[in-house]
Formats: structure tokens, C-alpha cells, sequence
């Protein structure tokens, strides 16, 4: 056995193939690791700002609030900068909360959906789309293109090294005349083959965690977690299916050239033409929501809502008879536009709540066809168990998305009833604003 | 003599299995994705036609009101679908489709596709285009590694080169073999895609772009088989051959695009929303607000208005004030927005500059750009497109601001318009396609590189053809 080792390693050690792949593979591991460490920095320096931005602002009004609660202070003369007014300090000019969702530990290791989807949004009342306005500003080129991140280098470029270092294992011992040599022997071809398999597997797997973990330790990403122990295992397993399937085309007994052309097909197959007919066949049989109709149905709300104005308000104020109708527009105070506007949005909100929740349906549908597919490529699995670990995946997203909108009804009750109740806000109620709660991972 | 080659190479490839196979899975793959696309892009553009006729008739028909609420109102512009989006659907799923027009403010286009989807949708896609760019060089790369190689390992490169031909001559025939081979697989694909493209609509400006593709294909083939020939002239055996052609197809479709990409953004950084929003927020402070009449800018504005007209008091001039200043407001504010807006443009298009500059180490990135530029389904459309809307928005919130100063008074929110047909009157979104002479001018740059590629290759084949390696 130690004989076997030790030929296959001078062998290998004596091609310059091996040094120049390893040697492409380190920077490309180094590359991939450092932008997604770039991402990630981005990320917290993004959540660094908006944090400090949010407390730099009721700080602030805080203080404010604290000098005219002690009469050292008068309340400003314009309602919109009074901190003792709830709609300043719920609804605008800097006022409202960040939901932020923070980068997982391994969140380097894969893109995923995080240049589509954004990390953090602002909440304020009414803002009830805050987690899907947010646009990041990833150049949509880009975009399409692709990061080159680990999941890319692990996914892609991995088993062709896989296969650059197994597909002749055979076929090169019967080319260069030494198969026979080999099969005079008291030993069984397939049990050498498996031999020189496991031994590349472990040579190259074993390569692959030094590398990472060398990069790992340059970018100052975290090693010692589950998360990384899974990440391992999640590779060891990719590997080995590529290693099987060298394995299992060698027993064949073609050619390389043959062997070559049927591991880079088999590639070809599970890492493009799989998911690329997936997603052809979802998007034909699964056709994702049309959003320019979704716009003009919301606009059919908006109109509906003008149309019921008088309606809505005649209702509005027999509920509240604590307030008086003002006659005409000039009559009204900032406290009846706001009012009624509270009005108005509460019943459009109910409609489109609606009409969203029919909409996101649809497009889940769709999530869950291609989802099914996922098994037919190892390619597929391994991108997805990736995105999983490093927490970029489109459900990580969606239900960070589900989280604002609790937060937002949360946020606007919050205010709303301060107003509606014409309290004014206390130093001591800054302590009881909702609080964003981070999802659970 | 050549000829004779080529038809000798035709025949054997057809007898070829792996080459059946390939070609076979390759010609339903593409035509099967080309009716998928083009059933999905019938469907999207009735889609977009509909939506375009309801936003207008939603528009002209609502409540009256005053004209300014109207802006606030607001009013959406849809980006249209591009025929060719059939061939190559680009950036399609990563732009928003829609405008909100609104008062005061730019707003981006919403709703990416890609948000509606999942992880998977980020892998390729099977678009014409994905075959026609990326698949169809492994093809080439199939055909043509053993070419040559395969009569130096049969010991009947000697017999050939015997029989009075010279070794380029040979290179020639092989050449023109392949050619044979690709020509026959590849007009009737073409010619599907035409009909496809004749039965759609916009169908006289899509077929200028098309045959600009199919010419610029063509081109990308040609870089692709005088290398696989070159490479096969020069190679010792079959497998150096192969593994050669291999890695320069990973090298330029797989691994250049992402590391030039990602190199570009580095070059070029994405300024971050939260910077960007900050810059916008305080370029907007330094102007006049329509909404704030307390605001410095804003009492500077009133004092020039009530100068230039020699009244002391807002309530004195010959028209409502309000109407004035919202729209001193709206200009400044537009202004703000273009600007920032044209930065952030102009990082993207730096970007986008870096990019195209490494396609001297890859013809696929080229061809990628350049198929997403003729079915205009690439950033710089969209950016024209969402040029356009904003031009309308800007014209639609003077429309409408006018009416509020010239036929109301001072202070009178309840003032809605007496012409009952005033909304039906305000201007209409017409959008301008790109023309055929500014495709041609935007992508010329990328046509003399991908010509570049071709002399390049030629010359190599020149090289590597002059005498036999053994």
C-alpha cells in the first residue's frame, strides 16, 4: 500500500499539471474569498451606517424632547419638527427603524440572491413595501453574469479538475502499453482503479479544505463553526460524486479521449443544460406573475379608493365622532390630512394586501417546480446547500421580506394610535418604539 | 483537392456517433428553446400592450382633481419587450419593468423578475443565445481537435502530404469541411429563428438587428475554427489538442466573464445606496421646495417672483404662485436626479468599458455583449428607456403644474380643472426604439475587436500551418 502511495504521488508530483492546477486553483480560491469578503464587509459597513444614522436621529429628538418635557426648551412652532408630535418621529424626514439582516458566518462562502435582494430596509409608516424597495446597486450586468465567489470555484471549476486528474487512469496504462503489464500481475484492475480514485479524491479534497482554510484564515473568516464543519462535508460529498462517475466511466474501458469527452459532457449536462432546461420549462409551464398587470390592478385600487373617498370618510367619521369634518380642502388642518389619509390607507392596504398575496402565490409556484428539479444535478444541490449554509438564499430573503412587513404594521399601529389618540410622546415612551426582531436562522 | 478534403471530413462526421449525438441534442435544444422563448415573448408583449392601454385609460379617466394631486397621483411608464428578446432575453430578468411618474421625484424601475424567482433562475438559462454563444464553440471544439492530429496518429498525414498536396492546402480542405458540417446544421436553425421572428411583431427593425447577429456568429465561429484547426495542426496527438481547445473555451466563456466582471467592479467601485441617497438628500436641500414655502431657496425664489413682477405679496400676482414654485421645485429636483442618476450611469458603463476591454483575451464575452446589444435587451436600451420616461415625467409635471398657475388662484386646493377632457389632453408616453445606425454605432467598437479576433486567428492558423510538427 505504501508503495502504491508513493508512486502515484512522484507521478503526480512529476507532471506539471498538477503543480499549475494547484496553482490555479490557490488563486482562484484566494480571488473568489476575497471578494466575498469584500461583500460581506460592504454588508456590515452598510448596517454600521443605518444603524448609527437611526440612533444618531432619536438621539437627537430625545434630547429635544427631554429640554421641553424640563421646560428648558419651547416645542418647535411647526408641528413636523415637534418631537412631541408622534408623526415626526414615526413617519418622516428621517424618522423610522432599520430591519436589517445580518450576514451569516459563512455568508463569504456564495453570492446567492444577496446582489438581488437587499440586507437592510428602512421602516416608517405607510412604508409597507420598505423590503422591497430597497434597491441595491449591483450593475444588473454583473448581476447577470455572475459573481466569482467559492459556490462558482467549488461548483464549477472544481470537478473539472476532478476530471483533468481521473479520466485516464486506465485508458493511459493501456495507451502507453503498460495495461498489460499491469493485468500480468496477481491484482485485480478494478480494485486498482478504485485505489487510484480514493487516493486522488483524498489528495484533492485534501488540498482543497488547506486552501480554504489558508484563505479562510488570510480574510479573517470564521473557521470554528458548524457552519464550516457542514460547508466540508456538503464539498466532500460534491467531490465525491465526481470522483464515482470518473470511476464508473474508466470501468468502461475507452479511450481519454473518449473518457475525456464523456465526464465533460456528463458536466456540461448536470452544471448547464439541466438548470438552463429547468428554468426554460418552469418559466414556460410556471410563468412567473406578470408585473406590469400587478401595477395596473394596483392602480385599479388606488382608483377604486378615489372613487369610495366620500364613503370611507362618511364611515370614518361616524366611527370617530370625536372628530369634526372640516367643509372644504383650505379648512383643513395638518391633523384632519392625516387623519384622513390614515383612512384611505388603511382600506387600500387591506385590497392590495390581497391582490399581493395572490401574486406572490403564483411566483411561488413556480420557486417550488424548479425546486423539485433540484435532484437531477449534483450541481444544483451543491449551489443551493451552499447559498443554505452562507444564508443567500431567495427563502432567507423572503421571509427577511415577511419579517419588515410584521414590523412595519407593527411600527405604524404604534404611531397611528398615539395620533389618532392626540397623545403626545414622552421621553419614556422612546424605551417602547417596536424594535426590530431578527429572523430566526 | 480541397474540396475533396472538405467533402471526405462532411461525410465522416455524419457517420461520426458522437458527433450525431451532439449535433442531434444540440439542433432540438435550440430550436425547442426558440419556440419556448418566442410563445413566452408573445405572451409578455400582449401583456405589456394591455397594461399600456389600462395605465392610460386609468390616467384620463380618474377623479377630477387638482392637477398637482394628479402628479401626485402619478402615473406608470412599461418598458416594452423587444422582439429579439426571442434570441438573447439579456438583461431582461434583472431590470425592473416598470416606471412609477410621479411629482418630485426619479423614481428607478421596479419589479426584476428575478425576485419572483429562486437560486436556480441565476444559473444559464436555455435562451437561443446561451446555445448560439456558448455551446455551439464545444461543437466546433468536437469537430475539429482530431482533425489533423488523428492522420499524424494514423500515419496518414505522410500518405496525404505524398500525394502532392501542401500541409496548409490540407488545413484548407479541413477547414472547409468543418465549414460544410457547421453550415448545414446552423441555416436551418438560423432560418427557424427568421420565421419566428417574421410571425412577431416590430418585425422590420428586429430583422436589421438579427442578421447583424447571425453576421457577427458567424464571425465567432470563424475565430473558433481557425483555432481548433491551428491548435490541431500544431498539436502532437489528439489529447494535448483537445485539453488545449478545452481550456481556451473554459477560459473565455467560464472564467474570464466572472473575473473580468468582479475585476471591474473593483476597478470602477458601485457607490453604496446609503451614499448615494445621503448625496441625493442634500443635493435636493440646496434647491427650492414646492412643498415647503419656509425653506430658504424657497423664500429666495418668492422674493425674485414678487420682484420681477413688483408686487409685495404672493396673493397679488397675475397667477397662482403655487403653481409656480411646484414647478421651480419640479426643475431643480430634476436636475438633482439626472445627476445623480448619470453617475451611477456612468460607473455602471466604466464597468461595463473594463469588461469589454478584456474580450481581447475572450471572443465569448464579445459575443455575449454583442448579441445582448442587438436584441436590445442590454443596459444601455434600458437606460434609454428609462431616459425616455423620465423625459415624459418631466413634461407631464409641467403639463400639469402650468394648468394649477395659469387657471387658479392663490391658495385654492380645491381648484380642479373645467375642462372635463383635461387629463385625456396631457401629453401621451411615446416610446422611441433604438435605431438600427445608433445599434450599429454603439456596437462598432465591439464589431473591429471581434474582427480583431478573426484576423488574430488566421494569423495563428498561418503560423502553425506553414510546416508539419510531428
Amino acid at each position: 500500500m505504501l508503495h502504491f502511495i508513493q508512486f502515484e504521488i512522484k507521478n503526480l508530483l512529476r507532471s506539471p499539471f498538477f503543480g499549475i492546477l494547484s496553482i490555479l486553483l490557490l488563486v482562484f480560491i484566494l480571488f473568489a474569498a476575497y471578494n466575498g469578503k469584500k461583500r460581506v464587509d460592504n454588508q456590515l459597513l452598510a448596517i454600521e451606517t443605518v444603524k448609527k444614522t437611526e440612533q444618531e436621529f432619536y438621539d437627537n429628538h430625545k434630547i429635544l424632547l427631554d429640554s421641553i418635557e424640563k421646560g428648558l426648551r419651547k416645542s418647535p412652532p411647526q408641528w413636523f419638527k415637534n418631537p412631541e408630535n408622534p408623526l415626526p418621529l414615526g413617519a418622516f424626514r428621517g424618522a423610522g427603524s432599520y430591519a436589517i439582516l445580518p450576514p451569516a458566518l459563512l455568508s463569504a462562502i456564495s453570492t446567492g440572491q444577496s446582489d438581488i435582494f437587499p440586507t437592510y430596509a428602512k421602516v416608517a409608516i405607510g412604508n409597507t413595501n420598505a423590503g422591497k424597495d430597497n434597491d441595491n446597486f449591483e450593475n444588473p450586468f454583473s448581476t447577470a453574469i455572475g459573481q466569482f465567489d467559492l459556490a462558482f470555484v467549488l461548483g464549477f471549476i472544481f470537478p473539472l479538475l476532478i476530471i483533468a486528474f481521473s479520466y485516464n487512469l486506465l485508458s493511459a496504462e493501456r495507451e502507453q502499453g503498460t495495461l498489460r503489464l499491469l493485468l500480468s500481475m496477481p491484482l485485480n484492475i478494478n480494485v486498482l482503479l478504485a485505489k487510484k480514485i480514493v487516493f486522488r479524491y483524498l489528495l484533492l479534497f485534501g488540498l482543497i479544505i488547506f486552501l480554504l482554510i489558508i484563505s479562510f484564515l488570510l480574510f479573517g473568516i470564521s473557521l470554528t463553526n458548524f457552519d464550516f464543519v457542514s460547508f466540508i462535508l456538503v464539498l466532500g460529498a460534491y467531490s465525491f460524486f465526481w470522483f464515482l462517475l470518473a470511476f464508473m466511466v474508466n470501468l468502461l474501458a475507452k479511450s481519454s479521449a473518449t473518457n475525456a469527452m464523456i465526464l465533460l459532457g456528463s458536466w456540461l449536462f448536470f452544471a448547464f443544460i439541466i438548470p438552463s432546461t429547468v428554468n426554460m420549462l418552469a418559466g414556460s409551464l410556471y410563468p412567473v406573475p406578470s408585473r406590469v398587470e400587478f401595477v395596473t390592478a394596483q392602480r385599479e385600487i388606488d382608483k377604486q379608493a378615489e372613487t369610495e373617498k366620500e364613503k370611507i370618510l362618511v364611515d370614518f367619521y361616524a366611527k370617530n365622532p370625536q372628530f369634526k369634518r372640516p367643509a372644504t380642502e383650505g379648512e383643513k388642518t395638518w391633523k384632519d390630512w392625516w387623519r384622513e389619509g390614515f383612512a384611505e390607507d388603511n382600506y387600500v392596504l387591506q385590497l392590495k394586501n390581497k391582490l399581493q398575496k395572490q401574486y406572490a402565490e403564483q411566483a411561488q409556484a413556480q420557486r417550488n417546480f424548479a425546486n423539485s428539479f433540484q435532484y437531477f444535478s449534483p450541481t444544483i444541490l451543491f449551489q443551493n446547500k451552499l447559498n443554505k449554509i452562507a444564508a443567500t438564499d431567495t427563502e432567507t430573503y423572503l421571509s427577511f421580506q415577511n419579517s419588515i412587513e410584521v414590523f412595519e404594521r407593527k411600527w405604524t399601529a404604534y404611531f397611528e394610535t398615539k395620533f389618532m389618540k392626540d397623545e403626545k410622546l414622552t421621553v419614556k415612551d422612546f424605551e417602547s418604539f417596536p424594535k426590530y426582531a431578527s429572523v430566526q436562522r | 483537392m480541397i474540396l475533396h478534403i472538405a467533402k471526405k471530413e462532411f461525410r465522416e462526421a455524419l457517420r461520426d456517433n458522437k458527433f450525431r449525438i451532439s449535433a442531434g441534442l444540440l439542433t432540438i435544444l435550440v430550436v425547442f428553446a426558440m419556440l419556448v422563448s418566442w410563445n413566452y415573448y408573445q405572451k409578455v408583449n400582449q401583456e405589456y400592450q394591455q397594461a399600456n392601454q389600462t395605465i392610460r385609460s386609468q390616467w384620463e379617466t380618474q377623479t377630477p382633481k387638482n392637477p398637482h394631486s394628479a402628479a401626485h397621483f402619478g402615473t406608470f411608464a412599461f418598458k416594452p419587450v423587444q422582439t429579439l428578446s426571442l434570441i438573447d432575453n439579456g438583461l431582461d430578468k434583472y431590470l425592473g419593468v416598470s416606471v412609477f411618474l410621479e411629482a418630485h421625484k426619479q423614481n428607478t424601475a421596479a419589479y426584476k423578475q428575478i425576485a419572483d424567482q429562486n437560486d436556480l433562475a441565476r444559473f444559464a438559462e436555455l435562451t437561443p443565445a446561451f446555445v448560439f454563444v456558448y455551446l455551439l464553440p464545444l461543437l466546433i471544439i468536437l469537430l475539429a481537435f482530431n482533425t489533423i492530429t488523428a492522420e499524424k496518429e494514423n500515419d496518414t498525414l505522410r500518405l496525404l502530404l505524398s500525394q502532392g498536396i501542401s500541409f496548409r492546402q490540407l488545413a484548407m480542405g479541413k477547414m472547409a469541411g468543418i465549414w460544410l458540417i457547421l453550415l448545414t446544421l446552423l441555416l436551418p436553425i438560423f432560418s427557424v429563428g427568421l420565421v419566428l421572428i417574421l410571425v412577431s411583431e416590430n418585425k422590420s427593425s428586429a430583422i436589421g438587428n438579427y442578421i447583424l447577429l447571425i453576421f457577427s456568429l458567424l464571425l465567432y465561429y470563424t475565430v473558433f475554427v481557425n483555432i481548433a484547426v491551428a491548435v490541431s495542426a500544431w498539436a502532437k496527438n489528439s489529447n494535448i489538442a483537445l485539453v488545449c481547445l478545452l481550456g481556451f473555451w473554459i477560459t473565455s466563456a467560464l472564467l474570464l466573464p466572472k473575473i473580468s466582471s468582479n475585476l471591474s467592479k473593483t476597478m470602477y467601485p458601485t457607490p453604496s445606496a446609503i451614499a448615494y441617497q445621503k448625496q441625493l438628500k442634500e443635493d435636493l436641500e440646496k434647491g427650492v421646495d414646492g412643498h415647503n414655502p419656509f425653506s430658504e431657496k424657497s423664500k429666495q425664489f418668492e422674493d425674485s417672483v414678487l420682484k420681477a413682477n413688483k408686487v409685495d405679496s404672493v396673493h397679488k400676482l397675475p397667477f397662482n404662485y403655487d403653481g409656480l414654485s411646484m414647478q421651480a421645485g419640479e426643475e431643480h429636483e430634476t436636475v438633482v436626479y439626472a445627476r445623480a442618476l448619470k453617475n451611477l450611469n456612468n460607473i455602471y458603463f466604466s464597468q461595463l468599458g473594463f469588461y469589454q476591454s478584456t474580450a481581447l483575451f475572450s471572443p465569448t464575452i464579445l459575443l455575449k455583449m454583442l448579441s445582448m446589444q442587438f436584441a436590445k435587451t442590454d443596459l444601455q436600451t434600458h437606460y434609454e428607456f428609462t431616459q425616455q420616461a423620465e423625459n415624459y415625467r418631466i413634461a407631464l409635471v409641467r403639463d400639469l403644474n402650468y394648468d394649477l398657475k395659469d387657471n387658479s388662484n392663490y391658495g385654492d386646493w380645491d381648484y380642479v380643472s373645467k375642462d372635463k377632457d383635461f387629463f385625456k389632453k396631457n401629453v401621451k408616453f411615446d416610446y422611441q426604439p433604438i435605431s438600427f445606425s445608433q445599434t450599429l454605432a454603439n456596437t462598432s467598437l465591439a464589431l473591429t475587436l471581434l474582427v480583431l479576433w478573426v484576423l488574430a486567428s488566421v494569423f495563428l492558423l498561418q503560423q502553425t500551418t506553414k510546416k508539419v510538427v510531428w
